[in-house]
């Protein structure tokens, strides 16, 4: 009988196995991966070698962070498919021939530094906040599942085999029903399930409320790429790629302009829905600096799996760096304007909006209300409305005011805004909360 | 054993299969077992092919980058293998094409309720279903299954026959579940109280509920979105002045109990399954029953769990979640009730059972993994990654197909009245659980590490773990559609079927197989044995199956 039991497990660990093997594999497998993005010397390495895998080149993966951006040149030719030659710098879109080259191999100033995942499971970590919530929960549940699932394998397997149809042997009489039992094997998966729920709802309450003094950046989603407004001042600057300082908060305040897309960020463990018709938020806070990936996750059509960029953390100090790098390039290109172009260049379009649309004439920038109310510190403040709700000055309540001016009236002044529904683009209104929030 | 001698005292009547002969006899009829039939044809047709596409993505996968086919012809396949498998194989799967055919003998009836609906239905069936097919004619569709707007009503491709297509395949649906739910109340035989059903009949009873109450709301979502791309009202689409989340609202109102639509059948008839090969009564009947109707309920109040990232509010995502952890309860009490049936049972190994052990051990993960995306912040980054779409797949395929495939090897010797060759569908049944897990499980793992879903090109991290998926999909295939064949090949060269060949209890093996026209001899008592109790049966009929001993007085 005993013995049996043991042929049993045997059977039973074997068949979980054949199963686990067949995961267990890509660990290895992945990890050989990396190579061709981050070594340096990876440029003549042919595509066969990074496959056999010598596990060394695996290793400097961690070492360059965001600001070594020396490494470009000989990254950029590190094209792994080896009958073919790295001739391509396209950057604007992964050109489809290069398809067995690394995403990083084609872009040039950050290589990514999170090839090599966090666990088994998980991928690199840019932080421990939401992260570690994220994972805590995750292998809670695995190791659950796991135990769960052996469990009733074993109990399905060995039952299967103890009572299993032979020469003279029939059912055992046995009770048909058990209440207790029942009720027993109902309420202690609905306990389990209270504290699983609890644990991922206080985790996701984190994730989902953003403190108050965070870095906000408007994020973009369009068919196929994303584009990040920086803010300056009053003025603005756009990059193709996500850049974010080390240890600060950072909201990303996103619009889609057609579809529906989803930001997704693995090494932070979140994601959020871009909506064309609604700004939605995302924050997080990086605690590694580093180069990590965005993916959208949201099918949004032919190039869904090409829109992908990078998140950049930034060292100490060298986000506003980079900042004021971006920017003065920026500037470089309106010193080659002349006259009012070279002027209107350099205003913010927010404030071009504000004085040619029509705003101006109702709206003051210093406090004394005019027909309408004033601009000046009201973003982020809780206001009442004639209709006897009130709501915070946002993103959101902008758009509205904007195209749908009677939806919610400032207490105290007349409904006589009219609709800018057909005259200012999503985009101008974007300019326009960007501004606004800096006044 | 000659076939004649079958059973000695009653009056042979022909089969519903030789009764009539003839293209017509089949077109038009309105016999149940033969609309069953023509619904198990199609649907095994439509598998096929949808599991051809499903090869050609994998194969499309197999490396980074683009192999055989281009981005948009990608996006077409997936998009094409999801609208079959869901409307066309599996919904119908067990309610249309086994429920049409086992129900009414279950019951002891002749035919459903509304014979002339049921044939109705199969007819919507196959005009929606050759609408999609059409689509893929004029060009294919590119939405994904799911339709999303305000892609779907922006795209350029053939989205308006796929939709028209869909939406008559719900009203297929619907007319399905209100003649099951009819007939299910209206044609019970005397001494079958609501507690002495064979329990695959709670299973259809509550699948039909949810199909006659969600699917009209599949219809009017459809409906409102071919209003929108032909008329141009703007109710979805944001460039009208429509709202794109409200779609997902109403397209997952239906598309949640959707999955119970599949699911509870299946869970009913391994129900069922798993009683008769153990040879013991099923352990908690009304807690089976009783679950199969809370998850029926509880599965309408679960849809916002596929929009936690969307933008909807956090207390309706917390609300969501909550609720979502309440169907896991009824489901867990299912699996414990099957395994303590197993405990001091005399369990025959027979092919139908092999697949029912399978999806106990499938549904399992399918089921565990479920409470990863049910947990709040871990489906914030599990969301629209391979984590999901293994899950779904677990539930989908290795829990309701595989249901149906067991159900199918069950009930094929009643419908066909001819044994397959058990050996091989024995080691194939095998096959398809190794082959499964090994397209399914390095899916997991690539999801938690990240690996967003519908791309069609990928980081080449992930390679080696689409390769062991791809490899493990064409295996799944090649399996699948031998085992087909082998239940083909037993059309012409199988043993004749006894009239019982695994000893159920329930009425549908007190009739020949295949069954004569009107389910019974007619003219002659019903016999109704006593629900899953097994003592009186042996192995001993002249015609090689089981029958109850002569002194045992089992008649009712």
């Amino acid at each position: 009988m005993f013995r049996n039991l043991i042929t049993v497990l045997v059977f039973t660990a074997a068949t979980l196995v054949a199963t686990s093997v067949t995961t267990a594999q890509p660990a290895t497998g992945t990890e050989e991966a990396p190579p061709t993005a981050v070594a340096p010397t990876a440029a003549a390495q042919p595509v066969a070698d990074s496959a056999a895998a010598p596990t060394a080149a695996a290793e400097p993966t961690a070492a360059p962070t965001a600001a070594a951006e020396p490494t470009a040149a000989p990254t950029a030719a590190a094209e792994p498919t080896a009958a073919k030659p790295a001739g391509e710098a396209d950057k604007a879109e992964a050109p489809k021939d290069a398809k067995a080259a690394e995403g990083e191999a084609v872009e040039e100033a950050y290589p990514f530094t999170d090839v090599t995942p966090d666990s088994y499971w998980m991928p690199a970590k840019a932080a421990d906040g939401t992260a570690n919530n994220v994972d805590w929960m995750f292998y809670a549940i695995l190791g659950l599942s796991v135990f769960c699932f052996f469990a009733i394998t074993v109990a399905v397997l060995y039952l299967t085999w103890r009572y299993r149809h032979r020469e003279g042997h029939r059912a055992e009489p046995s009770t048909a029903h058990d209440n207790v039992l029942e009720v027993v094997w109902t309420i202690i998966p609905s306990i389990i399930c209270v504290f699983i729920f609890i644990g991922g709802w206080k985790g996701y309450l984190n994730m989902s409320t953003a403190p108050g003094d965070a870095l906000e950046i408007q994020t973009l989603g369009q068919k196929w790429n994303w584009t990040f407004t920086y803010s300056k001042g009053l003025e603005t600057i756009q990059r193709p790629e996500l850049h974010v300082p080390v240890n600060r908060p950072v909201k990303l305040n996103m619009r889609s302009e057609d579809v529906l897309h989803s930001f997704y960020l693995p090494s932070f463990r979140i994601k959020q829905d871009v909506i064309p018709n609604r700004y939605s938020y995302l924050w997080f806070e990086a605690e590694t600096p580093g180069v990590y990936r965005v993916y959208c996750a949201e099918y949004c059509g032919d190039a869904h799996s090409d829109m992908k960029t990078k998140v950049v953390v930034h060292e100490r100090g060298g986000y506003e760096k980079w900042l004021n790098e971006e920017y003065e390039k920026d500037q470089v290109d309106c010193r080659e304007f002349e006259g009012q172009e070279r002027e209107d260049c350099y205003i913010s379009q927010g404030q071009k909006i504000y004085e040619s649309k029509g705003c101006k004439q109702c709206h003051s920038l210093d406090g004394s209300a005019g027909t309408g109310p004033t601009f000046q510190g009201m973003w982020g403040q809780s206001r009442s409305f004639t209709n006897g709700t009130s709501g915070s000055v946002d993103e959101n309540y902008v758009r509205e005011s904007v195209l749908d001016p009677m939806a919610k009236v400032r207490a105290g002044f007349s409904p006589v805004m009219p609709t800018f529904k057909g005259k200012l683009k999503d985009k101008d209104i974007d300019a326009l909360n960007n501004w606004m929030k800096a006044l | 054993m000659s076939s004649e001698a079958a059973t000695a005292d009653s009056v042979q009547e022909p089969s519903y299969i030789d009764v009539k002969s003839g293209f017509w006899s089949w077109f038009v009829t309105i016999d149940h077992k033969r609309i069953g039939v023509m619904y198990l044809i199609a649907i095994l047709t439509a598998f096929l092919l949808g599991g051809f596409f499903a090869l050609m993505i994998r194969a499309e996968l197999l490396l980074p980058g683009s192999q055989l086919v281009t981005a948009a012809t990608f996006n077409k396949l997936f998009t094409v293998h999801g609208a079959i498998m869901v409307f066309l194989v599996i919904i119908p799967g067990i309610p249309a094409a086994l429920g049409n055919f086992v129900v009414p003998i279950l019951l002891g009836a002749p035919d459903v309720a509304f014979p002339r609906l049921n044939l109705a239905s199969y007819y919507l069936y196959l005009s929606g279903a050759l609408l999609l097919i059409l689509s893929l004619f004029l060009g294919g569709v590119d939405t994904g299954w799911t339709f999303y707007t305000p892609y779907s009503t922006t795209t350029d491709t053939a989205v308006v026959p796929a939709v028209a297509g869909a939406f008559l395949l719900g009203f297929s649906s619907i007319f399905t579940g209100l003649n099951m739910i009819v007939t299910i109340h209206k044609f019970k035989p005397k001494g079958m109280g609501w507690f002495k059903m064979p329990l695959s009949l709670w299973g259809i009873y509550a699948t039909s509920v949810i199909q006659v109450l969600a699917t009209p709301v599949l219809g009017l979502t459809l409906l409102l979105l071919f209003v929108e791309r032909i008329v141009g009202i703007g109710i979805f689409d944001p460039a009208l002045g429509g709202d794109p989340v409200l779609f997902q609202h109403f397209f997952w109102f239906y598309s949640h109990p959707a999955v119970y639509i599949m699911i509870l059948p299946a869970m009913a008839v391994m129900s069922e399954l798993i009683t008769v090969f153990a040879k013991k009564h099923i352990f908690g009947y009304s807690f089976i029953a009783y679950s199969s109707i809370g998850l029926a309920l509880l599965s309408f109040l679960v849809w916002g769990h596929h929009m936690f990232v969307s933008g909807q509010s956090t207390l309706a995502n917390m609300v969501f979640s909550a609720l979502t952890f309440s169907v896991a309860i009824p489901s867990a009490i299912k699996v414990f009730n099957w395994i303590a049936t197993l405990y001091k049972a005399d369990i025959h190994l027979d092919s139908p059972m092999i697949w029912a052990l399978m999806f106990i051990l499938l549904f399992a993960i399918g089921g565990l993994t479920g409470i990863f995306l049910g947990t709040l912040n871990v489906d914030v980054h599990l969301h629209d990654t391979y984590f999901v779409v293994s899950h779904f797949h677990y539930v989908m395929m290795g829990s309701a197909l595989i249901a149906f495939f067991g159900a199918l090897h069950y009930w094929w010797p009643k419908m066909t009245g001819k044994m397959y060759a058990e050996k091989p569908a024995i080691i194939m049944s095998l096959m398809v659980f190794f082959s499964f897990n090994l397209t399914f499980m390095p899916q997991f793992v690539m999801g938690s590490r990240g690996m967003p879903r519908r791309y069609f090109d990928y980081d080449p991290r992930f390679e080696l773990m689409h390769q062991l998926s791809s490899l493990g999909a064409f295996i799944l295939g090649v399996t699948l559609f031998c085992i087909i064949l082998n239940l083909l090949i037993s059309l012409k060269t199988g043993k004749k079927a006894p009239a019982n060949p695994w000893g159920g209890t329930t009425l549908e093996w007190q009739t020949s197989s295949p069954p004569p026209l009107y389910n019974f001899p007619v003219g002659q008592p019903i016999p109704l044995p006593e629900l899953y109790e097994y003592d009186g049966l042996s192995k001993d009929a002249e015609d090689g199956g089981w029958q109850y001993k002569k002194d045992a007085g089992n008649e009712a």
